[in-house]
């Protein structure tokens, strides 16, 4: 049995969250591939959707990036909504065994590499996962869950 | 005395001795021993009992097809009951034998059962670590596989290279699309693999077959092949004077085996002879009726079976699942052809077992036959032959066979009954893993709630939120604490944490129009800066939620849903946006999250907010009932929205989520000269009641329209479409006789859901008129009210109905819902 | 558990998808012009072939697109999944 999740192991991120959701011809960024993020000015565009997207920058760049957005879409149907308080990041060190845990993905290093990102379920959570580089996974998760997912992952942790 | 022999025992270590108690006693055996080995080393012949006849038992098979010798296990992990021909030998394992039957230990008795969880994906999956699945195995890996092979021994020999191989892992169950969950279990692990793989290679081999004849359930009657592997793996000879009965050359082989031991092979008996004559005479008794793929697996995923003369038993016919496939012995491959024998002629066919789990005979068959039955699965059911936890490895070709016999069909007119999982037992703990206990389902908590915690809320669950159902002072108990908080909202203020209301954006040119026809009445309408209450109804014109929608633009809302159908909701959004009007131009967020919802409300809320401190103009005549603001407060961004749920004069403050806490702080600690009181969701119900207003899920039950609860007026009367609204047209939405919204005055507090009466005394069952929806004391009115949905029940205010119950009748007079400030004065404060 | 091929995401789990009923059952354009039995028709009454069936599926905890599928309801084996914007296989 391994210990509870450890702080240098699991990290809070704060961060900007921006939701775009246009017609992908009018975007300012390169489309990400599907389950894939690209980057914008420094920014991560990670794919939700066919038509949405989710921008992450620096913290209290919220302001800023939707601006620029707006700016970039005026005129054109679009949704771009700050998201920055109604999701957490985490950000989880060498911990893909313990998100195997409790979510279906295929998380083989040999196939989930780094700029991959997905939306599924660990435990009874909505997540966005989001492969930062070979050691880091990026969790998103609702604020309302985060006692849970700290709690869900400690409990892998300790029957790994 | 050792029966523990020098030839053969690959799979032991001779230099490693081991100590276990088995029944009370204390035994050794080696590493590399199951405990059925060791038992039969110690000399432990019989040591077991039949569940239902009290017959002595002994350890008959070397496999998971073993259906005498189960055991608990107590140290050092727990296992309520397991095969003891699949117990690794560990150092101080605690076995006892059990007679078939688990049993359930009392809490703290037995260390529980923490089962990791895991998910992986691989190319392919091979089931079986024989011969067959190493080579399946191999070649997927030269392939380039990822590959995982499993197998339920403690051994597997000559693992092949460039694979995941799991010993002492058992496929509890192969599901669709190459989804497969396997338990793995070690003195030091327990864990169930969630296998998702492209391709599932089924190399689990088979069983030998037993036949019936008396007495073939006694102590010293063994698989033929279950001895000889006693013997090769682990230098365990289980008889000295041993006699063969075979239908087949294995046996044969077999015996050569025992003999190679030290044995004495004194009878070899073939088909014609009773092997039960041999019985006495022997101290070990090898049986050997052919062979039976084992096939659990493939028929649990719908595969099927055909029958081959050769070999007398069932092969699967390959019609299976395109990624499914099964290899080797399993396939029939390899196998001895046999002869057709199933059973020794006899006058008494009562000690002829065939389900040894179930103390089932070839007479209990019989008289299933006798009572007219004819199918294979009716004589399972009336017999239990199969159902035990052994799942009739030994047992099921053999009852199929004597059925067909019995019957004079023929050997392949009737397969065995079929197979599901899991394959062996598994507690519910393993099967949940880490997801129990308080990860059972998730608990989702604001951010507010570290508050809620330092005042000792009392919480109740709300879907998946915890809320504070009330906050009690000083030993309070609930309803005083609830006429409390009620009192401060009527008189003073009191504040709520309404962050779990579902919010969504919802933007883009045709918002209003999709708004339009998601709610009843019409969205397009509302002014800029304006709320307007809405009913979502479904396309069966019953209420299925209700919310606000704030215009935040033009093409701009932001709509709030009841906290329990806040994915409901967006989800509808997105059904309707999606699959029905791909063209309209709407977007919807939910930004459930992005916001704290603090909810400040009685007649000193203006004087509370002002106190908080807000560049927002409070007075009611420039920021009027439904409308919102948007400004600081507190040096926050805020906005805030004139809504109200209580009656009184309310305002709700959304915050950036990441502050909610620090404003919901500088509301408490500004309102403190007004005497704000926080309040919970207890409170929040009896105020809406007295307002007469609905819960939808509480007064509304999925079979309630929009003019059943008296509001009709919600629903608008143009000739534009709204989902739902066909329905309120259907001959049974326009019946007369519909239960309809009232109050109740009743003469004491009704229990929520009580059925209603016309009379007070009379024959039962009376007819029923309607039902109580929401009950509560009311601390505003000195007495209990409630609602109550009521046949005809508008037409009725005055009339008494009776609500007889347990402990006594209770009278109610019906009146119209509304009751407290029924013109609306307090709005404004 | 079902393997299902979201359009859009590749293979998921079946724990990630809502399932939507039977597929191409249109919204009528005009329901205030059906009969009762008509209405009736379109809101109760469903297919439910043995063999090949399209139906709506959505990837609720994945990009929350509903999708179609034709599906074999004799074995759970999906012959083809596709987009709400493209037709369904031949």
């Amino acid at each position: 049995m391994g210990p509870d999740v450890t702080a240098e192991q699991l990290v809070a991120a704060e961060l900007a969250q921006i939701g775009v959701r246009a017609d992908p011809a009018v975007l300012p960024f390169e489309q990400p591939q599907p389950n894939t993020v690209t980057t914008w000015k420094g920014r991560d565009v990670l794919w939700l959707g066919p038509d949405e997207w989710l921008v992450v920058g620096e913290a209290d760049s919220e302001g800023s990036i939707e601006r620029e957005l707006q700016d970039a879409l005026a005129g054109q149907p679009h949704s771009v909504v700050d998201v920055s308080a109604n999701r957490i990041a985490f950000d989880l060190a060498d911990s893909l065994d313990l998100l195997a845990s409790g979510c279906g993905l295929d998380l083989d290093p040999s196939r989930w590499v780094p700029g991959m990102c997905a939306q599924s379920l660990f435990g009874g959570a909505q997540v966005i996962l989001h492969q930062l580089d070979e050691r880091t996974t990026r969790v998103f998760v609702r604020p309302s869950f985060a006692d849970y997912f700290i709690d869900r992952l400690g409990a892998a942790n300790r029957l790994i | 005395m050792s029966r523990r022999v020098d030839a053969g025992g690959s799979w032991i270590d001779r230099s490693k001795p081991l100590t276990f108690r088995f029944d009370g006693e204390e035994y050794e055996g080696f590493e590399g021993d199951t405990l059925a080995s060791a038992l039969l080393a110690n000399g432990i012949i019989a040591g077991f009992t039949s569940p239902l006849l009290d017959r002595p038992r002994g350890v008959m098979t070397a496999g998971p097809e073993e259906p005498n010798a189960f055991v608990e296990i107590s140290e050092p992990w727990f296992d309520a009951i397991v095969a003891a021909t699949m117990v690794e030998l560990v150092d101080g394992l605690v076995a006892d034998p059990r007679a078939g039957v688990g049993r359930l230990p009392d809490a703290g008795e037995m260390p529980s059962v923490d089962a990791a969880h895991r998910h992986v994906h691989v190319e392919t999956l091979v089931v079986g670590g024989g011969l067959a699945g190493r080579r399946a195995a191999a070649a997927a890996a030269k392939r380039g596989d990822r590959v995982m092979l499993v197998d339920e021994r403690h051994r597997i020999d000559r693992p092949p290279d460039g694979v995941t191989v799991l010993p002492r892992t058992t496929a509890l169950g192969v599901y669709d699309d190459g989804y497969v969950v396997a338990h793995e279990r070690s003195a030091t692990l327990e864990r169930l693999w969630h296998v998702r793989a492209t391709r599932v290679v089924l190399a689990t081999g088979a069983q030998e077959r037993f036949v019936a004849f008396a007495g073939n359930d006694r102590p010293g009657v063994m698989l033929a092949s279950a001895a000889a592997t006693y013997v090769e793996r682990f230098g365990v000879l289980p008889g000295h004077r041993v006699a063969i009965f075979t239908t087949n050359d294995s046996g044969l082989e077999s015996a050569d085996a025992v003999r190679a031991g030290g044995a004495d092979i004194v009878h070899t008996i073939g088909v014609g002879e009773d092997p039960s004559a041999a019985i006495e005479g022997v101290d070990l008794l090898l049986v050997s009726g052919g062979w039976n793929p084992n096939l659990t697996l493939w028929r649990s995923m719908g595969g099927g079976l055909r029958y081959s003369r050769r070999l007398a038993t069932y092969r699967p016919d390959n019609v299976g699942p395109p990624w499914l496939e099964v290899v080797g012995s399993a396939d029939g491959d390899g196998l001895p052809g046999s002869q057709a024998h199933w059973l020794e002629p006899a006058d008494d066919y009562s000690e002829h077992f065939v389900d040894l789990q179930r103390d089932q005979t070839v007479a209990d068959i019989a008289q299933a036959l006798d009572a007219g039955l004819v199918s294979v699965e009716h004589v399972k059911r009336a017999t239990y032959i199969g159902t035990a936890i052994d799942q009739g490895r030994t047992s099921g070709v053999l009852a199929a066979a004597i059925v067909n016999q019995l019957l004079g069909t023929g050997p392949d007119a009737q397969g065995p009954s079929g197979a599901r999982p899991p394959t062996v037992p598994i507690s519910y703990a393993t099967i949940a893993g880490p997801d129990r206990g308080d990860l059972l389902d998730p608990i989702r908590r604001t951010r507010i709630h570290p508050w809620h915690e330092e005042q000792d809320a009392v919480f109740e669950d709300v879907g998946q939120w915890k809320r504070p159902r009330y906050f009690p002072r000083d030993g309070e108990d609930m309803d005083p604490a609830v006429a409390r908080e009620c009192l401060a909202i009527r008189n003073d203020a009191g504040v709520l944490d309404a962050s779990t209301l579902g919010k969504i954006d919802v933007v883009g040119p045709d918002a209003a129009a999709f708004l339009d026809r998601m709610y009843t009445n019409r969205m397009s309408t509302l002014p800029v800066g304006s709320i307007r209450y809405g009913f979502m109804l479904g396309l069966d014109g019953m209420v299925a939620d209700d919310g606000v929608a704030m215009r935040l633009g033009d093409d701009h809302f932001l709509v709030t849903t009841t906290t329990g159908n806040a994915a409901m909701v967006l989800d509808r959004f997105e059904e309707w946006l999606q699959t029905e009007w791909p063209g309209l131009r709407v977007y919807c967020t939910s930004v459930t999250e992005q916001w704290t919802d603090v909810a400040v409300a009685g007649p000193k809320a203006r004087e509370v907010i002002a106190a908080v401190g807000t560049d927002i103009d409070l007075a009611a005549e420039t920021f009027p009932f439904m409308t919102f603001r948007d400004g600081e407060m507190a040096g926050m961004p805020v906005r805030v929205a004139r809504v109200s749920f209580t009656g009184e004069l309310s305002y709700e403050i959304l915050v950036d989520g990441r502050r909610g806490l620090e404003l919901w702080k500088a509301v408490m600690s500004a309102g403190a000269p007004s005497g704000i009181t926080a309040y919970g969701t207890e409170a929040m119900h009896v105020l809406r009641a007295e307002k007469g207003f609905v819960i939808v899920g509480q007064d509304t039950d999925g079979t309630v329209t929009p003019d059943d609860l008296g509001m009709g007026w919600i629903v608008r009367k143009d000739d534009s479409d709204f989902i739902g609204r066909r329905s309120l047209r259907r001959a049974d939405a326009l019946r007369d006789d519909r239960k309809q919204l009232v109050g109740l005055l009743p003469n004491e507090l009704l229990p929520e859901g009580a059925q209603l009466v016309e009379e007070d005394t009379g024959p039962i069952p009376m007819p029923m008129f309607g039902h109580v929806t929401s009950s509560y004391a009311s601390r505003t009115l000195d007495r209990p009210i409630a609602l109550a949905m009521v046949e005809r029940g508008r037409s009725r205010h005055g009339e008494t109905l009776y609500a007889p119950l347990p402990g006594g009748t209770i009278t109610a007079e019906i009146v119209p819902p509304v009751f407290y400030d029924p013109d609306g004065t307090r709005r404004d404060g | 558990m079902l393997l299902i091929r979201c359009p859009w995401c590749g293979p998921r789990d079946e724990v990630e998808f809502h399932y939507g009923g039977q597929a191409h059952v249109a919204y009528p354009e005009d329901a205030e012009a059906l009969s009762d039995e008509e209405w009736a028709d379109f809101l109760f009454m469903r297919d439910n072939p043995l063999g090949p069936f399209r139906e709506r599926w959505y990837h609720v905890h994945g990009c929350r697109r509903w999708f179609n599928a034709v599906r074999d309801t004799s074995t759970h084996r999906f012959v083809a999944t596709y987009r709400m914007d493209e037709e369904p296989p031949a």
